[in-house]
């Protein structure tokens, strides 16, 4: 027990059994999660924790059924337990129901890469104090605030993939973001509130260097609130708009990428019969991005996923039209089409699904200004706070910022409210792309269990309805 | 669910610091934290056993089992707080997460409202199932199944999964409390449309929570009603044109409008003075058709809670009686911050009593309106304006259910809408984990 206990070892270190010579198709994943959470509100600390959940688990598949089992601890004993137990659990469904050997490509692919940061971690109290600086400048700057809120958000996800196929792989991504949230009141006493979100791969001390950095955008966010407060609603109805890159990113997400992932696919979504056929306006491509993009490394970069696969970029649309979906090794055997390596988990207890890594529709050559002056009469939309997206391609984003077009020029800000479409019939409308891209990681995709995506995009300019009165 | 009190032992070993379990990892953590100089500490331990037979695409392609636990520790020191949980329960994970937290809190900022639960009487609960029945869950699902292919030939299921679940909790701090709770339960969940040679129809979703696999998979909560729907909903077709009316909450519905005036209740809304009803305490805020009611502690629900996270026990309590506002759901943190009082429990298991007319009746009463199955919409602004996409929807008219709807937007404010109720069904929907009626509000936009 003594010498158990000394040799306890991390996610990276800890001696992994050979599975090659095991007779069925079996992942084993050793996996830490360590989120930190600090919060201001109105200069109050209401949240300082930790959170740290690791463990190991297995997955086995026995005629066509899959086991997969999981413990709370890392050491010898249970990844023997969960491997048995995996196997007990597979063995389970194939005497119930039977099924056929599925033959996985014999794929087999290693990688380690550690994204921690080279500099000294950095103590609880200079975080403390980035967030006291940022807060003091708000309350300096930003005169009229009903409530301020200033909240850091720091996850590093650390994983270990082993393979029956001979894959193995260790990752270490760590993701922080900063959140900026102002609420002033209107002349009816109604709240109103705007978020500003700084999101990026890597630790604390190589995403935040200086609260001064911040200082601009912390101006502009003031000055969109004070525009917000003196909002009119929108006129409901099919409008021309343009969507700024968080909504495009968003849309590349929740709208195109959702339906072209292929477990959605077999359960019959309507890009199914969509491949090959033209979506969208040529002047559209969207990529799903594995890990880099021009060299850089991206927001949730993936390097193995979690059934061992090496993680290719899948080309969802190349102007206009449907190419490929994203893949698991089951959904790229069934479909005969090559793995995208799309499996992940979000912790050691869950399963891996077909998730997005990095999604987003690529730039173009327009200039933000020549869109917005190419419009008579329509909306310029910045800020969301969620999407939605269905089986059929009809998606929904709530709106938190947003302004009106009149003749080519902006004009006043609006009310929050909802724009909604089919996604590849508003795709065809497409007219314009601005040159730029911007990405942004901040949230959680939920698909049963919640995993952090990346969402980019340029500017487009296309149709679709808008609430409103 | 059953209660024994004034258990002996952990608590009194922890008050006078001189006899404590050193095997256990609670026991262990409050002594270190003690010794570390912390004032006041609060900790739980917990830990989840579950085994799940999940769905893909129409049959049952896994099982899952495992179990997670949380160590969670919290400490005041100099009236500074940090909290922090782990799952590895050595000592050395243990010692190394008191040395951390103890940074945290003197790094932090004093706040004279930070506190711990008073001494309250030690109890024992336990509710639900202790253990699994793998091969009633199986041929349940598999039932399940063999019902969809003869009754719901045309339904995708995109996603189910039906667990079991057993959840051990044990709560301890510096002031004696020392709460323990097993519960165990089963929980269905699924995601479906419909599919034919040229079309499909939206996803749809409901889940529910039971104690017992008492009956058929499909007639849990709404999901018979929901695959129906799902079947009809191939003609889909956009509204004739925008208009205002009516709107039927579906019960599967309910949560999007119940909880904006749930969530506007709570601590973050009132303690940054955002919330609409931070001075309608006691005041009517909704239709008196209206009366809701969180129940942790009705032994029909099948997650309901003996004691708050911040180390209460629960209560129940009636949210909204006949419209009047008779409590908010601050925790006892959220109170000092306020100046307001500290709620009886922290939400959830929430029954909205039933009224006296049938869905029948009220659609038959509806001249121009929708019945809206789900709402898809942006989160409501704290003010209340609300839009969102009308999804598994149906346009009334003249009292009569026309077709179902397709690219239908719905517009208003909570708070106006919810003040507009004028009909409550004498149907409900028992989900398990709440219980819903429907309910009819009127001068919706619809476009």
């Amino acid at each position: 027990m003594i010498i158990e206990v000394l040799q306890v070892m991390t996610v990276k270190d800890h001696p992994i059994p050979d599975l090659t010579n095991r007779p069925l198709y079996t992942e084993l994943r050793l996996q830490e999660n360590v989120r930190q959470t600090l919060q201001l509100m109105n200069g109050d600390v209401t949240s300082n924790s930790v959170e740290t959940v690791s463990g190991v688990s297995a997955r086995i598949c026995d005629q066509g059924q899959w086991g997969f089992a999981s413990l709370p601890e890392i050491n010898d004993r249970s990844i023997t337990q969960v491997l048995q137990e995996a196997g007990n659990n597979a063995a389970f469904l194939a005497h119930q129901q039977g099924g056929q050997s599925v033959r996985f490509p014999d794929q087999s692919f290693s990688v380690s890469k550690d994204f921690s940061s080279q500099q000294p971690a950095a103590p609880l109290e200079q975080k403390l104090a980035f967030l006291k600086t940022i807060d003091r400048y708000v309350q300096e700057n930003c005169p009229g605030l009903e409530s301020r809120i200033i909240r850091l958000h720091l996850e590093t996800i650390s994983k270990r993939v082993h393979t029956s196929t001979g894959s193995q792989g260790f990752t270490r991504i760590p993701r922080t973001i900063l959140t900026v949230c102002l609420v002033t009141s209107n002349d009816q006493q109604e709240p109103v509130e705007l978020l500003h979100i700084v999101s990026d791969c890597g630790d604390y001390q190589d995403v935040l260097t200086e609260p001064s950095s911040l200082y601009a955008d912390i101006d502009k966010l003031y000055q969109q609130l004070l525009d917000k407060k003196e909002a009119v609603p929108a006129s409901a109805g099919y409008k021309e708009v343009i969507l700024d890159s968080e909504l495009s990113g968003l849309l590349a997400h929740e709208a195109i990428g959702h339906p072209v992932e292929a477990d959605l696919v077999l359960a019959g979504s309507v890009a199914a019969e969509l491949q090959g056929e033209m979506v969208a306006s040529p002047l559209v491509s969207m990529v799903d991005f594995a890990h880099s993009c021009d060299g850089k490394t991206l927001p949730v970069p993936v390097f193995i996923d979690d059934e061992g696969s090496k993680p290719e970029d899948a080309v969802l649309i190349d102007q206009g039209r449907l190419t490929s979906f994203m893949h698991n090794r089951y959904s790229a055997a069934q479909l005969k089409q090559p793995s995208s390596g799309n499996a992940r988990a979000f912790k050691y207890f869950d399963e891996p699904l077909i998730r997005m890594r990095n999604t987003a529709i690529l730039p173009g050559h327009d200039k933000l200004e020549a869109m917005i002056a190419s419009i008579d009469d329509g909306y310029y939309l910045i800020k969301s706070n969620n999407g939605e997206a269905d089986a059929t391609a009809e998606f929904m984003f709530g709106i938190t910022l947003g302004y009106e077009i009149k003749n080519g020029q902006l004009g006043r800000a609006i009310q929050d409210t909802t724009i909604s479409g089919m996604a590849f019939d508003v795709l065809k409308t497409v007219t314009m792309v601005s040159d730029s891209l911007h990405w942004e990681c901040s949230g959680y995709c939920g698909k049963k269990q919640d995993i952090p995506v990346a969402c980019g995009g340029p500017a487009i300019k296309c149709k679709l309805h808008i609430g409103g009165e | 669910m059953s209660q024994s009190s004034n258990h002996p032992g952990f608590n009194q070993g922890c008050q006078n610091h001189s006899c404590y379990d050193q095997s256990c990892p609670l026991s262990y953590a409050m002594e270190q934290l003690r010794l570390a100089g912390f004032e006041k500490t609060q900790c739980s331990l917990s830990s989840d056993y579950r085994q799940e037979l999940n769905v893909e695409n129409g049959a049952i392609t896994l099982l899952r089992s495992g179990s997670d636990r949380e160590l969670y520790l919290s400490g005041i020191i100099d009236q500074k707080k940090a909290s922090l949980s782990i799952n590895d329960l050595s000592h050395d994970s243990i010692d190394s997460a008191v040395a951390e937290l103890l940074l945290m809190a003197k790094g932090s900022e004093a706040d004279d409202a930070y506190t711990i639960a008073p001494a309250q009487p030690t109890g024992v609960f336990s509710a639900g199932p202790q253990l699994a029945d793998l091969e009633a869950m199986y041929d349940s699902l598999k039932a399940f199944l063999a019902h969809l292919k003869q009754n719901h030939p045309s339904i995708v299921m995109t996603e189910c999964s039906l667990d079991y679940t057993r959840i051990h909790s044990r709560m301890v701090n510096s002031n004696g409390i020392d709460f323990t709770e097993t519960r165990g339960n089963y929980n269905g969940s699924l995601m479906f449309n419909a599919k034919n040679d040229h079309d499909i129809t939206s996803l749809n979703y409901t889940g529910f929570t039971t104690f017992t696999l008492d009956k058929p998979f499909h007639q849990f909560g709404s999901i018979e009603q929901l695959l129906r729907s799902s079947q009809a909903e191939f003609r889909a077709q956009p509204l004739p044109k925008k208009f205002t009316g009516d709107l039927i909450i579906t019960p599967d519905a309910m949560d999007d409008f119940i909880g904006f005036l749930v969530g506007s209740v709570t601590d973050a809304p009132l303690i940054a003075n955002i919330s609409l009803y931070k001075d309608k305490l006691h005041e009517a805020v909704t239709s008196p058709c209206l009366t809701l009611k969180s129940l942790p502690l009705d032994s029909t629900m099948p997650n309901g809670y003996p004691f708050t996270s911040d180390g209460f026990q629960a209560e129940n309590l009636t949210l909204l009686n006949n419209g009047v506002l008779e409590s908010f759901l601050l925790t006892d943190y959220g109170a000092r911050k306020t100046g307001l009082k500290k709620a009886v429990n922290e939400g959830g298991c929430m029954v909205l009593e039933p009224g006296e007319q049938t869905l029948a009746d009220i659609i038959a009463n509806t001249r121009e309106g929708v019945i809206l199955g789900r709402l898809s919409g942006g989160t409501p602004a704290d003010k209340g304006d609300f839009s969102g996409v009308a999804k598994n929807s149906y346009y009334i008219k003249d009292g009569q259910i026309q077709f179902p709807l397709t690219e239908t937007m719905v517009s208003g404010n909570m708070a106006t809408l919810l003040r507009s109720i004028v009909a409550v069904s004498k149907d409900v929907v028992d989900f398990g984990d709440s219980c819903y009626p429907w309910l009819k509000a009127t001068k919706v936009n619809f476009s």
